[in-house]
């Protein structure tokens, strides 16, 4: 008991030997400590992205409870309601949304139209349910950065990157075109006027623009089967004339004033005797749709678990490499009192340190690095990382990077545990 | 106790070797039935031909080897029985050392130098600051009577001549006032004058601190110095203390 305590009371002295012997060797070691610090930086950065593209992509429409359209695969249903991405082959009634809107245990409900676009960007009528309630990320709702929502036809709303991409600001004239590819035919007639644009989400709102229901159903009154009709065109400025109540929408958002009641509503809308509809749970679908898309987040991994491995073992055989001319000052220490289980300590501690002092590095590297780039990220890339507090994972990694490197560590310890053993007070040099 | 000088009391020897023997595996013994006792603050002259095995002598002094037959005793204390922690702790504890060169730490000054026995055992921390304030003020006074300038304390050790540094590895050796002190060749990295008064500021200073001396020497001219002395004889011959 009194050796290990002993052996305690010695630690701070060891890592003192550590300290002063790392700085000794400072520029050797300075590289094998950048290296620590490159992974640490990737490790670490590469799980925030991937967290925060997980978040954008399955809390993209975090508030709602049940997605409802015209039966068909769930998986296809959240693709065009939710990422706007291909077509529904069959729209819902008007008349089914304002049931469902109407049941007792619904809260909200957000109607979505879509089948037109503007420069490859999906168009989706909605009304003003949708700035109200719609909810991304847990529970952020839908901000502008300038303008307001649609209020009346031919206004339009931009999402984010629709905006800074095209460059447009509020006032800006907006020609939509019909369909989703870029060279369909254009609602030349009809401009739209830009009135409001939202502030990024990290969700597919960031590459839509919105309309009201009335104005999608403007666009079209003088079309019919997907085509203008011949000889018959209806200018702007009368389009009102006409009955703008939207017949049909391509899908529905809906939310529930109590979670439980999910899976009853599901049931019933799916069973109804007026229309064949599909009700999906959102996130069921999507975490299939993320295991379809997400394969590139275990190569990524993969690569930075390499690089960690590659650095650590850096640390390792240089810290090895250093002992041969160390001997010496192994067998100084030994004769001043310390034993073969004192020199593991100094000479673990040092890998230890250089690790501690590489994670740092690379955390404020990091840090440096958001702060940089987060703008960047989120214009380009939709990419919202944002400075915060390590996340469970991260804690994760950075504790793993540690233990590696106590491991590591150990191997040059080791050895000169056992040199020290065999040289004793007479290193054969 | 330690106060209390030496010579008034029945003190166990400093070192005793009671019929001692060692060999390196696969090896003839190097040393074969060696007794030897050096009494609290006595001075011993080790000299030999090379190969004769003085550094296993020494290395079996500072307990680091244990022999094959007979007894090592540090200050009473038998070394055979204790576990290879409790004898670097008594080495830690009662023995001062100093090699031939290359004495210092390198990454340490010679004032962190001389410190480093009293970071491995509390013992020796406890006897080091007998009368002074801190462990600095024993290290500086040790420094300047062996005549390091105090402008050097705190500067890199390998700063420092080889004459010098000897003299910092013996201020290290003495800090705490071990029970013996073993010195392997340091002179011979000295010339003939430095090397002589190397070693008369050694034998001050251990007499001060009431160490015994094992001191490991080429050179015979040094011998007068000493007490007792022992010539080791080449491999297969045993050794023969003389006085």
């Amino acid at each position: 008991m009194a050796a290990v305590r002993d052996f305690f009371a010695r630690i701070p002295s060891l890592f003192f030997l550590a300290r002063k012997s790392a700085w000794n060797r400072r520029f050797t070691l300075l590289l094998v400590t950048l290296s620590i610090s490159l992974s640490t930086v990737l490790l670490v950065g590469l799980e925030r992205i991937r967290a925060q593209v997980r978040a954008g992509f399955t809390q993209a429409v975090s508030g709602t409870d049940l997605v409802v359209g015209a039966r068909g695969s769930p998986v296809q249903l959240i693709l065009y309601a939710v990422f706007h991405m291909g077509g529904a082959t069959n729209n819902m009634s008007w008349k089914s949304a304002e049931e469902i809107a109407s049941r007792p245990e619904v809260a909200w409900t957000i109607p979505l139209s879509m089948g037109d676009s503007h420069r490859g960007y999906p168009v989706v009528a909605t009304n003003g349910d949708f700035f109200k309630y719609f909810r991304h990320r847990r529970d952020a709702s839908l901000e502008f950065s300038s303008g307001r929502a649609f209020a009346d036809v031919f206004e339009v709303v931009l999402g984010s990157e629709v905006a800074s991409r095209l460059g447009y600001r509020e006032g800006d004239p907006v020609v939509l075109t019909h369909g989703g590819d870029v060279r369909g035919i254009e609602h030349a007639d009809k401009p739209f006027a830009v009135v409001g644009i939202l502030q990024p989400t990290g969700s597919p709102v960031d590459r839509s623009l919105y309309i009201s229901l009335e104005s999608m159903e403007a666009i079209h009154v003088d079309w019919r089967g997907g085509a203008p009709v011949r000889g018959f065109v209806v200018p702007k400025d009368r389009v009102r004339a006409f009955d703008l109540n939207p017949k049909v929408i391509t899908a529905m958002l809906v939310g529930l004033k109590n979670r439980r009641a999910v899976f009853t509503l599901q049931r019933e809308i799916q069973a109804s005797q007026s229309e064949a509809l599909s009700a999906v749970l959102p996130g069921v679908a999507m975490d299939q749709l993320w295991s379809l898309v997400g394969g590139w987040e275990r190569v990524l991994i993969l690569v930075s678990l390499l690089v960690t491995f590659t650095g650590l073992a850096g640390l390792s055989s240089t810290i090895l490499a250093g002992l041969g001319e160390r001997r010496r000052e192994l067998a100084i220490l030994r004769s001043t009192g310390a034993s073969p289980w004192d020199i593991v300590v100094v000479m673990a501690a040092e890998g230890v340190l250089l690790t501690f002092c590489g994670m740092a590095a690379g955390l404020l590297v990091l840090v440096v690095l958001i702060l940089a780039a987060a703008p960047w990220l989120l214009n380009n890339y939709g990419l919202l990382i944002s400075l915060s507090a390590p996340t469970g994972n991260e804690w994760l990694i950075l504790s793993g990077i540690l233990v590696l490197g106590v491991l590591t560590s150990l191997v040059p310890a080791l050895r000169a545990y056992f040199l020290s053993l065999s040289d004793g007070l007479s290193p054969s040099l | 106790m330690a106060a209390e000088p030496a010579a008034l009391k029945e003190d166990p020897p400093a070192a005793e070797f009671a019929d001692v023997t060692y060999a390196w595996p696969g090896e003839r013994p190097v040393i074969k039935n060696l007794s030897l006792s050096v009494p609290g603050g006595g001075r011993l002259f080790i000299s030999g031909p090379s190969g004769c095995g003085k550094s296993t002598l020494l290395s079996l002094a500072a307990g680091v080897l244990i022999p094959q037959e007979g007894e090592v005793r540090l200050s009473g204390r038998s070394l055979r029985d204790l576990s290879g922690p409790r004898r670097d702790r008594l080495r830690g504890e009662s023995v001062g050392y100093v090699f031939q060169q290359f004495n210092l730490v390198p990454y340490l000054t010679p004032l962190e130098n001389v410190i480093l026995p009293c970071r491995f055992s509390s013992s020796r921390r406890k006897r080091a600051l007998l009368g002074v304030k801190s462990l600095k003020d024993a290290a500086s006074g040790l420094l300047s009577r062996l005549g390091i300038p105090a402008g050097l304390w705190t500067k890199p050790s390998v700063r420092l001549s080889v004459g010098q540094q000897q003299r910092v590895a013996a201020a290290r050796a003495l800090m705490g006032r071990p029970g013996i002190l073993i010195a392997d060749e340091p002179t011979s990295a000295l010339d003939r004058e430095s090397g002589r008064l190397f070693l008369e500021l050694l034998l001050k200073e251990c007499g001060e601190a009431g160490s015994g001396l094992l001191f490991v020497s080429h050179d015979e001219s040094l011998a007068p110095y000493f007490s007792q002395r022992l010539t080791l004889s080449p491999p297969d011959i045993s050794g023969r203390e003389t006085s």
